[in-house]
């Protein structure tokens, strides 16, 4: 009797070292992901800390370039009118998007960008767009409020970094779902697919992006 | 299961803030919202344990933006720091109630798809 070549706790195993195209490597692999939390933790740091200032709890913020700029720019009447809606001050609003692009950074399997596709496209609308208006609305806040703030320009900075480091998994998970509604063409098919759940449709969508042969997963 | 600890820290959280900002006199509205809500959060936390470990923990997210919605329409009406903290612990507490508990190994369904793949192609 030939010894069985797979340990039969490994049969059927997922392969989660999937390269999707047009990556020559996986998007959603743990050095890529740990990257995004690495660079989001001093981003959370620097919000809660302007955020304290916000709340009064500190009184004053520093900042080697503006002195004093940055807390007009925390006290503006754009900052105050936000509050009116968020409750909470802005820059506090800020840390917990941060500290979002760090949790969804950490969930799921490095096959996430097909096995749970609402995540990713969830940790890519907390890192991507609201990165980008941010970034656009702290650069613009010269312009507007007339006053800099060096430490919101810092977590600009790190806003749009969070971007290039989360664009390519996001790509991805947004071909698998493409490639499942050009293969199956329902709607059912593909809301079934962003949320998770496994189907025929699914498994050849992910294959057909990375190249994985039929026998293998 | 990382996501459910965290939310049992922020349900201790909410039931400890009136004391830690003291509000507890004269904040009676106040403190009940904060002791029920981490109460039920704290309550559904033990029962995702439990459950099914790939879907989010509904309850918990419900409670998430009870508390936003709490914090926003009391605004005005709470002593200053209780909405300012439902707020920041309700969009928190979405955060992470958002998440299945089985949030780092890929999901059973699939597993168990693959398996009956390989099972199927070895009959």
């Amino acid at each position: 009797m030939s010894e069985d070549p797979i340990p039969s706790d490994q049969k059927g195993a997922p392969n989660l070292s999937v390269a999707p195209e047009p990556w020559g490597y996986n998007p959603s692999s743990w050095p890529q992901r740990l990257a995004v939390a690495a660079i989001a933790v001093p981003a959370v740091v620097i919000s809660f800390y302007l955020g304290l200032y916000q709340m009064r709890v500190i009184d004053l913020v520093w900042d080697p370039f503006f002195g004093s700029q940055s807390m007009q720019v925390l006290d503006s009447e754009v900052s105050h009118a936000m509050r009116r809606w968020t409750v909470i001050p802005d820059a506090l609003l800020g840390c917990l998007a941060y500290l979002g692009d760090i949790v969804f950074a950490l969930a799921g399997s490095t096959r996430r960008w097909q096995y749970r596709p609402w995540l990713v496209v969830l940790f890519g609308i907390d890192v991507i767009p609201l990165g980008i208006v941010s970034a656009v609305l702290v650069f613009l806040q010269g312009a507007v409020v007339g006053s800099w703030c060096f430490l919101c320009i810092v977590t600009a900075v790190i806003s749009l970094t969070l971007v290039y480091f989360a664009y390519d998994e996001v790509f991805s998970g947004l071909l698998y779902l493409r490639e499942v509604w050009r293969r199956s063409r329902s709607l059912a098919v593909l809301w079934k697919a962003f949320l998770g759940y496994p189907s025929e449709v699914g498994e050849e969508a992910a294959r057909a992006i990375s190249g994985i042969p039929a026998e293998d997963q | 299961m990382w996501p459910r600890w965290i939310q049992s820290l922020l349900g201790l959280w909410l039931i400890a803030t009136p004391f830690l900002f003291s509000e507890v006199n004269g904040a009676l509205p106040s403190l009940l919202i904060q002791a029920t809500a981490g109460l039920f959060i704290l309550t559904f936390t033990l029962f995702s344990f439990v459950r099914d470990t790939d879907q989010p923990d509904w309850p918990n997210l419900g409670m998430a933006l009870i508390l936003a919605a709490v914090a926003f329409f009391l605004q005005d009406t709470l002593p200053d720091s209780s909405p300012q903290n439902l707020m920041g612990t309700g969009l928190t507490l979405a955060m992470f109630s958002i998440l299945p508990s089985n949030v780092v190994r890929p999901p059973a369904a699939w597993q168990k798809f693959y398996r009956s793949s390989a099972d199927s192609e070895e009959g």
